[in-house]
Order: structure tokens, then sequence, then C-alpha cells
């Protein structure tokens, strides 16, 4: 087996799995709604309440809608993540992963392929989410095009993402920072909490 | 012997915890030989073929095919191997083609190439209006012939199918079971086929006679009847069976 068996057949299961997941054009939107919920009720919602003002390192205000945007895309890819472990599952049970494990090629080799074959789907999902993002927040991505198939910048293509890398523990802070605002607007009925 | 066996099975044994299910297996599969895997249900003979084809781990005894121990050289004998599992294992929700260039793509094969080798199989079975068409809305009997077409695709040497004829109707049994010989006739193929059903031992076929994980007899179908002096193939698998239980 050379090199090019080894991508053909990566090459097929990635197709098999694109074709899956065009045939199910629920997992689609579905996985679409959860965010662009949030973008929409929760967004506007927020926009006055959280936000991240002109303090270091951030350089301009950043709306909620902005500052959510990596979240966003955590969320959906997350979603395939799950939905295409569950897709393994499923696999396993009509029994096609037997095809799979008697193909003449190393088991780590056909687990990985599999599992990339996840991402480049969860990563060619998430494109149509950042462009309404894009349209509904205007804002504009940092870096090359979000529709691209680099898989580690899940954070890193949206000023949110970039203003988080510069600043070490800005996720946790921020996390903690929202954490409070909630309990903050709980403790006072409804009252916006002094950010 | 000088030539090489397809499938040379050597002392298998495996258990599922306590429960032994093969025991001290042996027997062979020469190129050009149909061989029929004889057993009631339970006796071990989807253990066996998920053994040969790696789904397990092997504990005891050595599978061989054409000469190469399969824990050494897996991916090379999973080469030379096509595979009808007893379970369907076509994806439901593609379509017939998708399904064949799928395994051709784990197998290596360019597009062209699969192209070419699905039009042909295809048009074998019978199925070349039917390409497009969704697994799901295929018919049982449609369903085992695209298996066999696929487990041919990437010419292998050596066929194994375990119970392929389940809940297939009458003319569908039979397409298969004269495809599979004819393979081995003319192509020279070796095959192993399981079952349950007496009757598809037919002519000339080799018998292997599994019952709960022992090999209880071995040989030309026309020998087991000299054997066991009986009329049929039914009543010389019921005495072979039983005769030990007795004892």
């Amino acid at each position: 087996m050379r090199p090019i068996h080894y991508l053909r057949c990566f090459a097929g299961i990635a197709n098999r799995e694109w074709l899956r997941f065009l045939n199910q054009r629920g997992r689609f939107f579905s996985a679409l709604v959860r965010p662009l919920v949030w973008l929409a009720i929760f967004a506007t919602g927020f926009h006055f309440v959280l936000g991240v003002s002109i303090i270091p390192p951030y350089e301009t205000y950043i709306p909620y809608a902005v500052y959510i945007a990596p979240g966003l895309i955590a969320m959906i890819l997350m979603f395939n993540g799950m939905l295409s472990s569950l897709s393994m599952v499923y696999d396993r049970e009509m029994g096609s992963m037997r095809i799979l494990m008697v193909s003449p090629l190393p088991r780590w080799f056909l687990l990985s392929a599999k599992l990339l074959a996840g991402v480049i789907v969860s990563v060619l999902h998430r494109a149509p989410l950042v462009w309404l993002h894009r349209r509904i927040a205007r804002f504009d991505l940092v870096g090359p095009d979000a529709g691209s198939a680099r898989v580690v910048v899940v954070l890193g293509d949206t000023p949110a993402g970039k203003l988080c890398q510069r600043h070490e523990f800005c996720d946790l802070s921020d996390v903690l920072r929202l954490l409070c605002s909630i309990s903050a607007l709980a403790r006072q009925g409804g009252e916006p909490p002094p950010l | 012997m000088s030539i090489v066996p397809a499938l040379a099975i050597d002392g298998l044994g495996h258990r599922f915890g306590p429960r032994q299910v093969l025991k001290n297996v042996t027997f062979s599969v020469a190129p050009g030989d149909f061989t029929v895997l004889l057993g009631l249900n339970g006796a071990g003979k989807t253990t066996l073929f998920s053994l040969a084809t790696r789904l397990y781990a092997q504990a005891e005894g050595t599978i061989r095919i054409f000469g190469m121990d399969i824990r050494e050289r897996m991916l090379e004998c999973l080469r030379q191997m096509g595979i009808v599992f007893q379970h369907p294992t076509l994806d439901p929700d593609l379509s017939l083609d998708q399904n064949l260039f799928y395994h051709c793509a784990l197998h290596g094969l360019s597009h062209r190439e699969a192209g070419r080798r699905i039009a042909a199989e295809v048009e074998r079975v019978g199925l070349t209006e039917q390409r497009r068409d969704k697994v799901r809305q295929l018919s049982g009997g449609q369903r085992r012939r695209v298996e066999i077409a696929r487990a041919l695709l990437h010419q292998p040497r050596l066929l194994l199918l375990d119970e392929p004829t389940v809940g297939l109707d009458i003319a569908s049994r039979q397409f298969m079971l004269d495809h599979a010989r004819r393979l081995c006739r003319e192509e020279g193929l070796a095959a192993l086929w399981a079952t349950h059903l007496i009757d598809e031992v037919g002519e000339g076929a080799k018998v292997v006679v599994l019952h709960k994980g022992e090999v209880r007899a071995d040989g030309a179908a026309a020998e087991l009847l000299g054997l066991t002096r009986a009329p049929s193939m039914r009543v010389a698998f019921e005495t072979l069976v039983e005769e030990r239980e007795a004892a």
C-alpha cells in the first residue's frame, strides 16, 4: 500500500461523511438553529448589558454579538463533533463499521481518517454560521476566511478570538465575569449589573 | 500438497469468557474449491469468520491465508479476502453506487478503475438499473447481490460468505449459490460458504461440518455420504452431529 492508496482511502471516508451529512438536512439546520437563536435573542437582549468595554487589551468597544462569535463557533463544532461520534455508533449498529475494519489499511489510519473527515465536515458546516454572523453582527474576520479548512483556529479568526489569544487568561476571566454578571443580574432582580 | 491453500486453519480455538466456542478447528480450503461450512445456529461459524477477518483477536491456533499468517501480515491477508457478512453491512442511506465506490476507496482503488469494476460487477449480478437507487429501496435479495458484487470489487482470491442466503427466496438463493460456484469454477476463487441449510451443499462441494465449536467431518460431499452410509446429506449431517452426543 503506497501513500496514494492511503489518500484515496481517506478521500473515500471523507466523501462518505459528507454524503451522510448532506442526506441529513435536519442535522444541518438543527445545528445552526441553536447558535442563531443565541445570536438573535440573547445577543440582542444583552446588547446594552454585556459587552467588553475599552480596557486593555481591547482597543475598542466589543459588542456582545461579536464577543460571543468564538463561543457560537465552538458550539457548532461541538454539536458536529457529537453527531459524528453518533454516526460512528450508528455505523457499528448498522454493520457498516465492519467494512471499514476489514479494509487492508492499518486501523490507526482508519480511525484518524474517520475523525479527520468529521472535522472537515464540521469546519465546512461552520462556514454558513460565520457568514450569517458577519451579516448580523457586522464584523470583519481577521486572517484567512473562516470557510477555509484551517482546523486549529476555531477561535483565532475572529477579532474576539485574536484578543483572547493575546491575553492568556482572558477566556477564563471572561467566563468568571459572565457568571458574576448573571448572578448579579439574578440578585438585583433584573436590573443591569455594573460592568 | 504442493498448492498453497487459500485458507488454512490449524488448531483454532476461541472462548468468550468461560465458554469455549471453537475447539481445535482444523481444515483448509484450496484455490478453486467451493467449501461449505455446515453447522447449526451457534456452532461457531460466525466466530470463525470474525477470527479469519481479524475482527476478533485470535488466541489459539493459526490462520493462514495463502501461506501468510494473519497475525503477522494482517493487511496483506485482508487484501486477498472478499467478505460477505451474515448481517447486512451496506449503508442504507447511500445509493448502491456510493456504497460500492466507498468500498473501492477503502481498498485504495482509483475512481476510474473503481467505476470500471463497479460497472462490470453490478452487471454480473443484474442490478445495472438500480445503481442510483438508495440501498434502503432495494429488496433483501438485491442487497445480498450488491454485497457479493462488492466483495469481488478488489479482486480477492478468497471469498468468505457467512450465511449469505438467510432470508432470501428460492430464486435469490439459487442465484447466489450459482454465482459463487461459477466464480470458483471459472476464476479459480476459493470460497468458504457458511450455512445451516443442508440443501446448499451441492454436487462436488467440499463440506466441513462444524458442531458446538468442533469439526465433525471434513471432505467431499460424496465422501461424507459414504462415511456415514447415509442416503442423503441431511441424514449424514444428523448422524455426524448426533454421533458424539450419544457417546
